[in-house]
This record gives structure tokens, sequence and C-alpha cells, in this order.
């Protein structure tokens, strides 16, 4: 059994605004392995990418870690303060933005930009012996040295993603989080930087986190895959597992929704819309979008519970227990 | 109700055969950039002819990676965008050339689902203002009453609750609601043609389903003639009859839409097929060789050569020198590649000809027995 | 578009807070949010009622005080506050509570000229180049960027040297000088937004929906572009002020009329600062201190409406 790199529990992120308090994350329990690739699907709103921001730190008012803790490598990362906090981002957690262009500066060559990013975490070295880090760095993400003259606007978006995970790689973190890398790319792209993120990250045996609502790219990438509703996991198991036999009717439901080339078919959506997370009611949060929902199901919130394979849903309460 | 009568009025002068709703011929859109003495000329859309006709009137898919032109196609159709040579013809007429009354039946028939459902709406009105602003311009009722009770029949007919929807601002609905509403104004105004450019990419996959099957649905049971414009070649595959590959302004390969997905043959064609991530942990992308990443720029690739030449694993001499004529694979199957140079230059430019026109067949009958 | 790393998860909360909030299913009309927005946002309201405060000031002074008293020999020369003469009176006899009373009034007025007329011409202008684009639009950005660099005091000053030789200077006159230079900043303002806002989806929407041009701009884009008129209009309204005390404190104002500036102009040419007179000149530089502190404060009130980066979140 490998080492756990990363332990959440009954992590609780909630934003106080105006009209009331929104629980983004509502009591989520994960751990990675080490190396290990997780999952982490959901629709909007469904607390994905805010899960990803609180291991970062990242969560800005009116949004806060209310409650629960985030144990990398056995340290406490709700504990730490800001300048702890920022030697760790970088360093142990690094991410792989959702929009790259929006994550490099336009007016600034790639080269300087990387520069800032190694001298920020304490890398100072000869001119000579940092050229050589970086030409091997984007030389490790398949690009040629040429892009470190150019400015982002000269690269495609393929390469602008692969600069990003060459950042991101640069310390060579325990954990990698990538918030939806590929969502504005196009599909041979998308395969070609998934790839390259694989690859790297076998390279520095780094555990990533691939958020994102594409259970097609999941499906390429992960070994396991939790799924979100309303701020809650509710279901957390292996990807075979997970595409073979859903046991979660949420998970059930977005695996047949979903288009394929394998003859044509009547689409099947979801119906009704994901609850409100301000008023949040008493029971299963799919409750009432379930089509298997029990009485059960309207007063008790169920657990996520099982060995490897966990399920929060009653239907599977007992089978669990037992 | 009157609406519906018009429609079917002015189709059934056509009766039996298959008449053109709208026609791209030998399109060509160009956009230049850049300095007068060092001007750079981008061919968005090459020479391009097609036709979307009503009887039987289909879902034809475009697909490509952004910067093929397939956006640029659907804004021409819309009227949004004059084409650099070629012509755009609504019911056998140039609409270049269209005088008032022409026009105004043009862009009542020809509508559009955006691919952006926060962009669509004005944050000033509540939703209701795209349904109220298109029944006074099209006359489509003469009553408050009668409008009230066709927007509400609308707004069930997407399967959103009238109650919960109208009087809303845009910003108190969800995307997917939001995308819902728009697929509902054309439920009400019932065109002739669609042109839904990307209409689930930026919706949650739960809702995508439902969206996508209210598109079939609208060609299925009223007749309506869609493109359906997308980079997903499984919702492509999912929703549409017939499908044109699009790289770089050239539709590379077109043709029935199972055989395409199934047995690609461009090149290209057969990259994306196979960069399609499949929602199937046992069957992962396999390995990809030969393919290289889009260089800097286009430079390399000129106007007189196969625009996929520099990333073509099967590229010969011949790409180099000139442009691939389109070649007719089959009755249903057109290929831009010299690779099939032996089945023959195709004999009619419009690549509708290679369609597959079974698709709908019913959806024809569907509108006649109403 | 120049965000670091560190900024993007800003976005991503407050799209989820959004979300949030829009899924709770609350509905407010347009009037409780004006209202709403009024209360948290004081700037806004305090530059308001600032001046609301002066226009009250001008309605129910001139009902109480006779105009008259505002003319020359209407009381003793140079005499301090007293009872009689709550703020005195000038060198001329002139009593300064009752100059303020009919001044201030007219100083607005030549503001409100600039307001006008500023964004009268920048909607017109505006609206053209943003909507049409192509070569009108290169031509009215280039005309209103070449006169934005003249430095507009320098125009002014020959300006009102010129007429007032000629014929001498009204308020109205001098209003319209000083409104001739303050269309430029409304215009580029309103074209940059057309600009941006006739690439949005719903201007599309629009033209599908049967719209006409005219019908876009005035249904469409116009009630979008409301804090934005609101609030050039303000700034517009201010600098035509600032320019017209400019002026006349330089003596190039209207001589009869006894409007702030030219009330500091005579100030200064009797020496009431050396002679300690404050009395004479202090309540003017009060009252277009005030007039300018309240123009401020509703057009940054109005821009943070308008412009929803600095909206704080409400």
């Amino acid at each position: 059994m490998p080492d756990t790199v990363l332990s959440i529990r009954d992590l609780r992120v909630y934003f106080n605004i105006r009209a009331g308090t929104v629980r983004a994350v509502d009591g989520v329990d994960l751990d990675i392995a080490e190396g290990e690739k997780l999952g982490l699907v959901g629709e909007s709103g469904s607390g994905k990418t805010t899960t990803a921001l609180a291991i970062m730190r990242m969560i800005k008012p009116p949004g806060e870690i209310a409650d629960g803790t985030i144990q990398l490598d056995g340290r406490d990362l709700v504990g730490l303060s800001e300048p702890e906090m920022r030697a760790v981002r970088g360093n142990d957690v690094a991410m792989v933005p959702q929009a790259a262009m929006n994550a490099l500066n336009p007016v600034r060559r790639i080269r300087n930009q990387m520069v800032d990013g190694l001298r920020d975490h304490g890398v100072n070295e000869s001119r000579e012996r940092m050229e050589e880090r970086l030409t091997t760095l984007v030389a490790q993400v398949g690009l040629n040295s040429n892009v470190l003259n150019l400015f982002p606007h000269e690269l495609s978006g393929g390469m602008k993603q692969r600069v990003t995970i060459a950042m991101a790689i640069c310390h060579k973190p325990r954990l990698i989080l990538a918030d939806e890398p590929t969502s504005a790319l196009d599909v041979v792209v998308q395969r070609q930087v998934m790839e390259t993120l694989e690859e790297v990250r076998s390279e520095i045996g780094a555990a990533v986190i691939l958020v994102g609502h594409d259970m097609g790219l999941m499906a390429q990438f992960a070994d396991r895959i939790g799924v979100m509703y309303a701020g809650k996991l509710v279901e957390l198991a292996t990807v075979e597992q997970i595409f073979s036999n859903p046991r979660h009717p949420y998970t059930r439901l977005l695996i047949s929704s979903l288009p394929d080339t394998a003859g044509k078919r009547r689409l099947q959506g979801i119906p009704g819309l994901p609850p409100s997370l301000l008023e949040v009611p008493p029971g299963c949060p799919f409750m009432p979008r379930c089509p298997e929902a029990m009485d059960l199901c309207g007063v008790d919130v169920p657990e996520l519970l099982g060995e490897t394979d966990k399920v929060s849903c009653h239907l599977h309460t007992e089978a669990a227990t037992v | 109700m009157t609406a519906t009568a018009e429609t079917i009025s002015a189709t059934s002068t056509t009766n039996g055969a298959s008449s053109s709703l709208l026609e791209l011929r030998n399109v060509t859109q160009i956009f230049s950039s850049g300095p007068f003495w060092n001007r750079e000329h981008n061919y968005a859309v090459n020479d391009v002819s097609f036709t979307l006709s009503d009887k039987p009137a289909l879902i034809t898919a475009v697909a490509g990676e952004s910067g093929s032109g397939k956006t640029t196609l659907g804004r021409i159709m819309l009227g949004f965008q004059s084409p650099t040579l070629g012509q755009v013809l609504y019911q056998g007429d140039d609409v270049a050339g269209m005088n008032a009354s022409g026009r105004k039946q043009y862009r009542r028939q020809v509508q559009a689902i955006f691919q952006d459902p926060f962009s669509v709406y004005n944050p000033f009105y509540k939703v209701d203002h795209i349904f109220t602003v298109a029944i006074a311009r099209y006359k489509l009722a003469s009553s408050r009453d009668e409008a009230r009770h066709l927007i509400e029949e609308a707004i069930s007919g997407v399967g959103l609750r009238p109650s919960e929807t109208l009087g809303r601002y845009p910003h108190q609905l969800s995307g997917g609601q939001r995308q819902r509403v728009m697929v509902a104004r054309s439920l009400l105004l019932k065109p002739q043609v669609i042109i839904a450019d990307e209409p689930v990419s930026m919706v949650d996959a739960s809702l995508r389903a439902t969206i996508l099957e209210t598109l079939r649905t609208l060609n299925h049971e009223l007749g309506i003639a869609i493109l359906y414009i997308t980079h997903d070649l499984t919702t492509a595959y999912q929703v549409a009859d017939n499908i044109m590959i699009m790289y770089r302004g050239h539709v590379v390969e077109a043709g029935d839409v199972e055989h395409v997905i199934n047995d690609p043959k461009h090149p290209y064609t057969r990259l994306l097929v196979q960069s399609i991530p499949m929602p199937d942990p046992n069957r992962r992308w396999a390995d990809m060789r030969g393919i290289n990443e889009p260089p800097f720029s286009d430079i390399g690739v000129e106007q007189t050569m196969c625009p996929f030449v520099n990333r073509c694993p099967d590229a010969i001499d011949n790409c180099i020198h000139e442009v691939p004529s389109s070649y007719a694979l089959d009755q249903t199957r057109l290929a831009k590649c010299f690779l099939y140079e032996d089945a023959g230059v195709v004999s009619n430019q419009n690549i509708t000809t290679y369609f597959n026109l079974r698709g709908s067949m019913h959806s024809s009958n569907g509108s006649d027995t109403k | 578009m120049m965000r670091d790393l560190g900024a993007e998860p800003t976005q991503s909360s407050a799209a989820i807070q959004a979300e949030a909030e829009s899924s709770s299913g609350t509905s407010y009309s347009a009037f409780s949010q004006i209202g709403y927005y009024l209360l948290h946002e004081r700037m806004l309201s305090i530059g308001l009622f600032m001046l609301i405060a002066l226009l009250a000031l001008w309605l129910i002074g001139g009902q109480i005080v006779d105009p008259k008293k505002a003319d020359p020999i209407s009381g003793p020369q140079t005499a301090g506050p007293q009872s009689k003469y709550w703020l005195g009176t000038d060198f001329n006899g002139r009593q300064i509570l009752p100059l303020m009373i009919h001044g201030a009034p007219l100083t607005l007025r030549i503001g409100l000229y600039a307001g006008v007329f500023g964004l009268g011409i920048g909607i017109l202008l505006g609206f053209l180049g943003g909507y049409m684009r192509g070569p009108v639009d290169a031509f009215i950005r280039i005309i209103s960027d070449v006169f934005i660099t003249i430095p507009s005091l320098a125009v002014l000053v020959v300006v009102a040297s010129t007429i007032k030789e000629s014929s001498g200077l009204s308020v109205n006159m001098m209003g319209f000088i000083v409104a001739s230079l303050s269309w430029m900043w409304p215009t580029r303002v309103i074209r940059s937004q057309v600009l941006s806002m006739r690439e949005s989806n719903y201007v599309e929407v629009a033209r599908l929906n049967g719209m006409g041009d005219l019908e876009i701009i005035f249904r469409e884009l116009m009630p979008n572009l409301f804090p934005f008129l609101a609030a050039s209009f303000v700034g517009a309204m201010a600098s035509g002020i600032l320019a017209a005390v400019g002026l006349e404190a330089l003596g190039l104002g209207p001589q009869h009329e006894p409007t702030l500036g030219m009330t500091i102009y005579w100030s200064l040419y009797y020496g009431a600062v050396i002679s300690n007179w404050w009395w004479w000149y202090g309540p003017p530089i009060l009252l277009v201190a005030w007039i300018f502190i309240s123009l401020y404060l509703i057009a940054a009130g109005l821009d943070k409406w308008a412009n929803p980066r600095l909206r704080q979140s409400l």
C-alpha cells in the first residue's frame, strides 16, 4: 500500500454572502495515495473547483475554510500561516490552471515568466544553470527551447498549456492540481496535452487531482474518480468500477447521459436542477432528482461508506454496513 | 398556431421534391489583417457549397477545431457576415440582392442558438424580452393573452415551468435553464432553419442530453433543418444525419455521420476520431505517432498546398504542390485528400449531393400529416 | 487580461457565489435594487444629498432673500458678518449671502450646459462610431483624440478673451464656450462601450428578432449604458464648471453677472485677501469646493455602479 500524500477530513468551505451561507463544500473526506491520479467530477457549483482551491488555500473572501483538515504528508495546511503556505504552493502542491492564456502575463516573454517562478521559490543560480534548467523543463513538456523567447500570444493554446505544466512541475511537487486544464482546447490538442501531463507526472512521481466535468477525459486519465454533488462526495471508486458498475443513482444517470459513437440512441438527461447550496434541505441532496428515492432519503443524509469503493446512498447503506 | 400554418403553407408550395431553403454556392471568406504593405489573408472558409433543404429536413453537423471556419460558416448563413466570394441563397434568391420583404422573411425563417447562454440575454431585460420582441416583430399573436400562451407553451415544450422561468432576469437562471429558454425561443418561432453553434459546450453534462434531444425533436417533429456546429464528435454522431469535417476553411471530409465517424477516411478525420476521449476506461487513447503539434503559425502551409500537409502522417509529394480536389469515395462520402484520387473528382461541388437523405424521411411525413 | 496565477481563483469563487445567488431564486425589482444601491453606496448618496442641499438653498433662499440685495450699494462697503448682513458685504456694497444664492445657480447652469452638450454630442458621435465602425468610426476617433490633446484652458482663454473684447459675455455664452470642449471624453467612453457591446450575442438575437439598427441602439444598448451616460454627464459637468471658474477667476467671465468665479475674481481684484475680507472670498470658494465634492462623489458612485469590477459584492 503506497503512502498517503493528501488526506482531507471533513472539509467545509462556506461562502458568507448577503443572502446567507453558501455551503460550497460540505464535509468532504478524501485520501490520495502517492502517484495516484484522482478525477474529481461534478456539475458547476458541485464544489469540485472549490475543493481544489481549498487545498491550495486560495479561497478568497467571502469564502472561508469553515472546518476540517487538509494534511499534506502529515502536515495540516489549514493551520499554516500565509508565508508558510506560500512556500508550500508551487513547491509541494502546484496548480495547472484552466485558462492558460489568463495565467500567463501577455507582455513578458516565457523565459522571464519562468525565471520569476523559479526565483520566487528561492532558486537563485547562474544564468547558464538557469538556462539549462529552463531548456530541460520545456523539453520535458515536449516544447522546443525557442518558445522561451516568445510572448504568450505567439503560442497556440496547447503550447501555452504546456508552458503552465512546465511551470507547475519545476519544483517537483508532490501533488498537482489540474482544474479543467484542457477545456479550452480542441480534442487533438487536448489529447496531446493530457499525454504530456501524464508523462511528466510519472517522471516526477507526483499525484494528480484532475478537476473537470468531462467523463470521457476522466476515463482516459484517472485511476480513481470522485463524484461530487451539491458540495458532497457521493461516490468514490476506481475508474473501472465507476464506469462498469456505478452505484450512486447520480453517477449512473451521469454515465448513461454521455453520448458515444457506438450506435444512435435516445439521449437521456438528468431531470431537475441541482439544489440551492443556500438552504440545504434535510436528507440526501440528490433526492429531488433521484429516480430511486425512498422515504428514508428525505430525512437522513447518507454517509460515504465502503472500503475501497465508497458510495453515499441509502440503497447501499445496509450492504455497506453488513 | 398561425406561425405553424404559415410555415407549412410556405413549404408545401414545392410539394414532394426536395426544395432548397438555404444554399451556399462557392462561398469563400477571407479575413485580412496587418498593415497594407504586409497584409495577411486568412481563408476562414474556402470554396464551400452546400444546401440545407426542407424535404427531408436534416440535421447537418459541422465539426472542426477552433479556427477551422465552422463558426464563420454559421455566421455567413445567418447573414451576419457577407462572404468575400460566392453567394448565399435563401429559397433560391441571393440574400445580398434581396428586397426588404424578402429579407424580413429570411430573418424570420433562419434562426440561431448560440454557444454562450449568458451573453444572448440583454442583462437589462427579463428573459421574456427575447420572446415578446419576436412576437411583436413577426406578428405571431394578435393579443397579449395569445402571446402569453405561445410563450408558456414554448417554455413548457423544453421541459421548464413557465412560472419559474418567466418574469426573471437572466442572471437568476442557471446556465442550463438559460440555454433551454433559448431553445424555447426557436420552438416558438418554428423557423425553417436553425443554426446551432456549439449549443451545449457551455452547459453541464447532465443537461446536454436534454437540450440535444430537444433539437432532435425540433427536426423530427417540426421539420426544421438544423446546422449543428460543434467540436465534439460524439454529440455530432448522436444528433446529426450527416457531417462535414472542416480544417482551415476547407471541408476535408463529408458524408453520412455513421460512416464518417466509424470509418474515417481523411487523415485529419482519423486523427480527430482517435482523439475522442471515450467515456470507457477500457478504450483508452491508442498511441499517437507521427502527428505533429500545429506549428507556430500558418507560415509554411501556403494556399497552394493541402492545408493539412504539415501535420499529416500520410503526406505525399503531391500534397505540397497543389490543393487536393474533393474525391467521391461512394454515394455518401467525399474526402479532400490525394489518397483517394482514384475515386475520381466529385461531379457536383455541392456537398449535399453526398449526404444520406434516409435519416429523416419520417420528418417530412411528420410535417405532412400535421 | 493581465491576471496572474494568484488572481484566477477570485473569479471562480465569485462564479460560485453568483451561481449560488441565482439559484436561491430571490428576485429583486429594478427599483428596490436602486434603493438598495443608494443605501449601500455612501459616496453616491452623500454626493446627491450635497447637490440637493445646494439646490434647496437656491430654491428656498431665492424665495426669502430679495435678489435686489445682491446689487451694488444695497449695503455698506466691506462690512463683516453681522445680524443684518449675515455674510457681510463686498467693496461695492453687495450683500454676500444674496450674492451667493443668486450666483451659485449661475455657475451650476454653466456646468449643466457643458453636461448636456457634452453628453449629447458624446452620445451622437459615440454611437455613430461604435455602431457603424469603419471609416466613420476612424474619423470620429481621430477628431476626438486630437481635441483631447489640445490644452483646453488655453483655447478657452483665447476664445473667451476674443468674445469679451468684441461684445461682452453673458452667462449663456460662457456656458457654450465651456461646453464646446466638453464632448471628447463622453464620446470616447460611449464609443468604446458601444464597440464592445455590439459584439455581444444579444445584439445578434435582437437582429434575429427583426429589430433594426436604430431600435437596437435605443432599446438594447442605451439602457445598459445608462450608468455610463449618467457618469459621463456628471463628469462633463464638473470639468465644465472647473473650466468656467478658472476662466472667470482670470477675469475672462461675464462681467455683469455674479457667478462664483466672478465673485472670486472681484475679491482678488479689490485685494480682499490682503485686506483680510475673508467673508468675501471665503463663501464662493467654499461653494465651488462644495459643488466639486458633490459632483465627484456622484461620479465616483455612478462609476462603481457602471463598472462591475469596482462594484463591491453586495
